[in-house]
């Protein structure tokens, strides 16, 4: 008896792990909007999942990322780009380490400008109906997002001096610079005009003090 | 309802599935482990990509655990990282079952949250279904335990109504978690602009970490190619929970899935992400598919051998 009650029971709550699971899953709605807390309480970080596999929109841009170090001497090296040798070994061989490593600086590059759902539907409000941006401040730069972009912004740097350490192993590194430049992919309707010019952003960072890390290679 | 229950109850279903998706995790974790061996100080070490404090201050704003948090030690990352492979080659190997699926999944568990810039959707689909399958028997076939079990009596393999409906709920929960991860997946491409217009493989393409110049420009020649390419991802996705309701639509839904995971694979380079896509389909065929897939297989052989052996005859005989 006492068996059959378990299983019973196991069977509900799999019915009511479901539920969740559909709604966590489900794209921003009412719902959602009301009781989003309790499913995100449950859900994370156990079931934690994200299925927006190159969706809505895709990722079009090619971001490179480049580093450059200054030595003790006040020497300042050229740019390396960390990115493309990396997409070259990629395409040599898939099976490397290079097939993952490859996609860690879009990855913390993007969570500089990520956002949970409703940050996000809020700015984009703010910007539609051309709110002013300084009243909404207050939620759009919450701690969560800040320490998102702290953390982003540190393992870049972090990823760029390990390298570097690698790059010039004799000398007395005192800090680098990185720089990622991104470059919008040609649209589709202009993909023959050979006068098109891709829009390019450069996102330039601050100087970082050298800090030995643990190496990439 | 009494039907529903009693096939819950009475027997284990898919047996051979979970042990094959056993194998095929355990693989990929392997691989996993062994790749990126020589950058693992880096990945996941106290003092690489993120430092100690980062890490664990992280994971205290997310109210998430790993082990690699006790101690931010050098030595102390290497041991566990390597009790990790060793815990992994156990679970590929199916030995002490659920103990070794728990410590497996707590070690994976553990690495995946100290550096989740490695990770894709694969490394995510394939925690949750290991925290699925612990409550699965995933070592009936293929594994040490049922060399084991062989040993003693064969007749010791414990079958109550509450392991049964475990078993059953587990594997039908991970069935449903892939489901409902390609519906999701379907949806939020169906929303958007490219996905509409059929140009998002032309967007995707340009994007270097997710293509190969020979595929790129093979696909971007013909404006079909980029159609079929979109249209059918979405198709196959979105169609895929709703096939597996019938016997023999399910089959079309696991060679739809298996078809775009190839073309994943091959042009865009996320191999393990394919990999582990394509394993979980192992999950879709019950017993008794597997023993008639085995029987036309071995049928199939050895006719194949009979025939070798006649022309190797007839050849012989010519020649006498």
């Amino acid at each position: 008896m006492l068996k059959k009650v378990i299983i019973l029971f196991s069977a509900f709550l799999f019915f009511i792990h479901f539920m969740f699971t559909a709604i966590y899953l489900a794209p921003f709605n009412p719902v959602k909007a009301k009781y989003g807390f309790i499913v995100n309480a449950y859900m994370e970080p156990l079931f934690s999942q994200n299925w927006k596999l190159f969706a809505p929109n895709p990722a079009s841009s090619n971001n490179q990322f480049l580093v450059r170090a200054q030595f003790s001497n006040g020497e300042t090296t050229e740019w390396t780009n960390l990115t493309s040798f990396m997409i070259e070994k990629n395409y040599k061989n898939r099976f490397t380490p290079y097939n993952r490593l490859v996609r860690i600086q879009r990855g913390a590059f993007m969570s500089l400008y990520q956002k949970d759902d409703v940050t996000r539907k809020l700015s984009q409000e703010v910007e539609e109906r051309d709110l002013n941006k300084e009243e909404y401040d207050y939620i759009l730069d919450n701690e969560m997002t800040k320490e998102q972009e702290e953390n982003g912004i540190n393992i870049l740097n972090r990823y760029a001096q390990s390298y570097v350490s690698s790059l010039y192993p004799e000398k007395d590194i005192t800090r680098t610079q990185i720089v990622i430049r991104e470059t919008k992919a040609t649209p589709f309707s202009e993909q023959d005009n050979p006068n098109f010019e891709n829009e390019r952003t450069i996102h330039e960072f601050d100087w970082k003090e050298f800090e030995t890390v643990s190496s990439v290679f | 309802m009494n039907t529903i229950y009693n096939k819950l109850t009475t027997e284990k279903h898919m047996l051979i599935g979970a042990s094959l998706i056993r194998v095929a995790f355990g693989l990929l974790i392997l691989y996993f482990y062994f790749i990126h061996y020589g950058q693992r100080r880096f990945l996941w070490g106290p003092n690489g990509m993120q430092e100690h404090e980062t890490f664990t201050q992280n994971l205290i704003t997310t109210s998430n655990l790993s082990l690699y948090q006790l101690n931010d030690s050098v030595l102390y990352f290497e041991i566990i990282f390597h009790i990790g492979i060793v815990v992994a080659l156990l679970f590929t190997l199916g030995f002490m079952g659920r103990l070794t699926a728990i410590l497996n999944f707590v070690f994976i568990w553990s690495l995946q949250h100290v550096n989740v810039l490695i990770l894709d959707g694969g490394d995510n689909v394939m925690r949750i279904i290991l925290f699925y399958l612990l409550f699965a028997n995933t070592t009936a076939f293929f594994s040490l335990d049922r060399y084991r079990r062989k040993e003693k009596t064969p007749s010791s393999i414990t079958a109550t109504p509450l392991s049964n409906s475990f078993h059953n709920l587990a594997i039908l929960a991970s069935i449903i978690q892939v489901s409902f991860m390609y519906l999701t997946s379907g949806m939020h491409k169906i929303m958007g602009e490219v996905w509409q217009n059929g140009t998002a493989l032309y967007y995707i393409l340009q994007v270097d970490e997710y293509t190969h110049p020979f595929f790129k420009e093979f696909i971007l020649s013909s404006n079909i190619l980029l159609l079929i390419g979109a249209y059918g991802a979405i198709f196959a996705q979105i169609t895929y929970p709703f096939l597996l309701f019938n016997r023999y639509t399910k089959y079309i839904a696991i060679f739809n899935i298996i078809a775009m995971h190839v073309g994943i694979a091959i042009v865009m380079g996320l191999f393990t992400f394919s990999a582990t896509m394509i394993s979980i389909q192992l999950l879709l065929l019950k017993d008794k598919e597997y023993a008639w897939a085995y029987a036309i297989i071995k049928n199939l052989s050895s006719k194949w051998k009979l025939r070798k052996g006649r022309k190797y005859e007839a050849e012989h005989v010519e020649q006498a």
